[in-house]
């Protein structure tokens, strides 16, 4: 039997669903704006989201893990007691309505049919190797998994792990989403079990399909939607860092999440997506130090849209709703960032880190190993990666023009400086710059960088269908 | 952003680029069964099998820390000698909530070369005093004892002696 615990596991993730739910049935005004299945998809990173924090006050105040999680529970379902009390009869309503598709059901083609058993094939085939393999994989061990079993046996207030040298190799300041959803899991095990709690992983990324496919339907064709989602699932990169018990791809989910809430508000400017995106956007503060970065470039480009796509008027406000979404992002991740600066952090890479420091005469060297990284069919371990998904992406963002226009060219402004952050932040470190020193690091930020480059991606290849499909000269 | 409202005029031009365009991301998709293989061929290997083989085929080295820790009651105190970086990281997370230390000084060790120049050996009154209970080695084979009050046992020179490596 592949999962001795079904039951258990199952409690575990609704347990995780459920804040979700509440806080999204709670926040969403016009639920047909969203899709049945996707609205429950948008409660599960956001029950991640909104977990993590409570666990880990609750765990400053010495509460043991267990206790923490039966507290949690409690509060989510006395959450959903007071939502259902609110919304009264309107609960059915919000979550059986139709989604923002019209338009008659048509039949899949045999083409789209392909499409779809492809995603279901590599889902599944992740979701049996998350469930046979164990951890085997170094950072996943000893970066996140120890974590999580230090919280698991201890408290953060009862543990000395956070300024013992003796875990110095550890990285200690690393922020403790993904390790409190492992001892999470393993609380409603009953046991550390390094094997059950590794279910979360496949589940992270058939949500984030899930995700992705009903954000580019509400803007591509069906066919263009599934190619993507399709080509997502089966990047070799991704089916690995789902198994391998690392936090890029639940940063992946939740920023990604995160970042389609914050491209719908680029078009619409509704607060109920702005808080959905900024309650995320927390989620991917407390998952990975990379967050930091992410919350930058999305800053740089919803500023940046107001300044150039919003009249002068109604500027103020633009600006006013950016101020709220990092308040409510950085407020809801404060007792982590206050308690992180306490962690001793013991140097070796990182340190003496500043834009001092920064190595320009290097920028060549970054720049090559980059390329080498996106061009090169297989990685040092002798693993495809990429494909040909950088020159696909390449030649769309010469051939296409609508993706250099509002709003899309924001979601290029945000992987750009995603990007350029990363690079410097490389540059500022004192990590060797060569293609075998960046590349593992390249493959694992690129998940969460590539998010924005989905849509772009979709858009392109739904403006370059249309007009493939139609007969020479005419007018579509 | 309804793509059929779009209006503009299709030149035979455009249609190539867009032909080649969607026909590289036709190779992209048909490349699935590349990561697929790499997935399958993961599984093909440990399907059958139990946990702690599973782990062993996986990663062996790591599956016999495993075994060893397990044989340590939960309240050990363990000081392990001649640590390897990569070693100490792995034990660290198997022998946990097991107490295991490499530093007398309290040292932090993350570079190899940092691990190369260990010589924090310690004495059993040294041990004993900061409570220790069993001192590990996974040199030679690899070795443990436990540490007991009262008995003070001589370090031999082959262990103490970090040239022998």
């Amino acid at each position: 039997m592949l999962i001795d615990n079904v039951g258990t596991s199952l409690i575990a993730v609704l347990g995780i669903l459920l804040p979700g739910v509440v806080l999204f049935t709670a926040i969403v005004r016009e639920p047909r704006r969203y899709f049945r299945l996707e609205r429950l998809a948008y409660s599960y990173p956001l029950g991640l989201s909104v977990l993590g924090m409570p666990l880990f006050v609750l765990s400053w105040a010495g509460v043991p893990m267990p206790t923490a999680s039966w507290i949690v529970l409690w509060l989510s379902i006395a959450g959903a007691i007071i939502v259902g009390i609110l919304r009264k009869n309107a609960l059915r309503e919000f979550w059986l309505a139709p989604g923002p598709l019209n338009a008659p059901r048509t039949r899949l083609s045999e083409f789209e049919w392909f499409l779809v058993l492809a995603i279901i094939t590599c889902l599944g085939a992740r979701f049996v190797g998350c469930l046979l393999a164990p951890l085997n994989d170094w950072d996943g061990t000893v970066m996140w998994a120890l974590k999580a079993k230090v919280l698991y046996y201890n408290t953060i207030r009862t543990t000395d792990y956070f300024h013992n040298p003796n875990f110095a190799q550890t990285n200690q300041p690393y922020p403790l989403m993904l390790p409190f959803m492992y001892a999470w899991m393993c609380c409603w095990l009953g046991h550390w079990d390094d094997l059950g709690m590794m279910v979360l992983n496949s589940i992270n990324l058939i949500v984030f399909s899930g995700l992705l496919y009903f954000t580019l339907r509400k803007f591509a064709v069906r066919v263009v939607a599934l190619s993507v989602t399709a080509i997502m699932v089966s990047l070799p990169t991704i089916q690995w860092y789902t198994e391998c018990g690392q936090a890029d791809v639940p940063l992946m989910l939740i920023s990604g999440a995160g970042l389609f809430c914050l491209f719908d508000w680029m078009q619409h400017r509704r607060w109920d997506v702005l808080l959905l995106s900024a309650i995320l956007m927390s989620g991917a503060l407390f998952t990975k130090q990379e967050g930091k970065i992410q919350l930058i470039a999305e800053v740089v480009a919803a500023v940046l849209l107001i300044w150039v796509a919003v009249p002068f008027g109604k500027r103020l406000r633009g600006f006013g709703q950016i101020a709220v979404f990092v308040m409510v992002a950085l407020g809801w991740t404060l007792p982590w960032l206050v308690f992180q600066t306490g962690i001793k952090d013991w140097g070796y890479f990182y340190s003496a880190f500043s834009l001092g420091t920064v190595r320009w005469m290097l920028l060549p060297d970054i720049i090559q190993a980059w390329v080498g990284c996106a061009i090169h069919w297989r990685n040092q371990y002798q693993l495809a990666k990429w494909h040909i998904l950088w020159v696909i992406l390449a030649a769309c963002l010469v051939a296409s023009k609508p993706v250099w226009r509002h709003p899309w060219v924001y979601l290029l402004v945000v992987f750009a400086v995603h990007f350029s952050v990363m690079s410097i932040f490389f540059l500022a470190t004192n990590v060797p710059i060569s293609l075998g020193a960046v590349e593992s690091g390249f493959e694992r930020y690129m998940l969460t960088m590539l998010v924005p480059l989905w849509l772009v991606l979709a858009k392109c290849l739904d403006d370059l269908w249309q007009i493939w499909r139609q007969p020479h000269g005419e007018r579509i | 952003m309804n793509t059929a409202s779009i209006s503009f005029s299709v030149s035979p031009l455009r249609r190539i680029v867009a032909g080649l365009i969607l026909l590289m991301c036709l190779v992209q998709i048909l490349l699935f069964y590349v990561g697929l293989i790499q997935t399958t061929r993961r599984i093909a290997a440990v399907w059958g099998r139990n946990l702690e083989e599973r782990r062993a085929m996986l990663s062996q080295p790591w599956g016999v820390f495993k075994s060893i820790a397990d044989r340590f009651p939960m309240a050990a105190r363990i000081y392990l000698i001649y640590p390897e970086q990569h070693v100490h990281d792995v034990v660290n997370y198997y022998f946990y909530p097991r107490f295991i230390s490499v530093s007398k000084t309290n040292s932090a060790y993350r570079l190899v070369e940092e691990y190369d120049q260990w010589v924090e050996m310690p004495d059993d009154q040294w041990l004993i005093t900061n409570r220790y209970t069993h001192v590990l080695s996974f040199r030679n084979g690899g070795h443990a004892w436990s540490v007991q009050p009262g008995v003070v046992r001589e370090i031999t020179d082959r262990e103490s002696s970090h040239a022998n490596r």
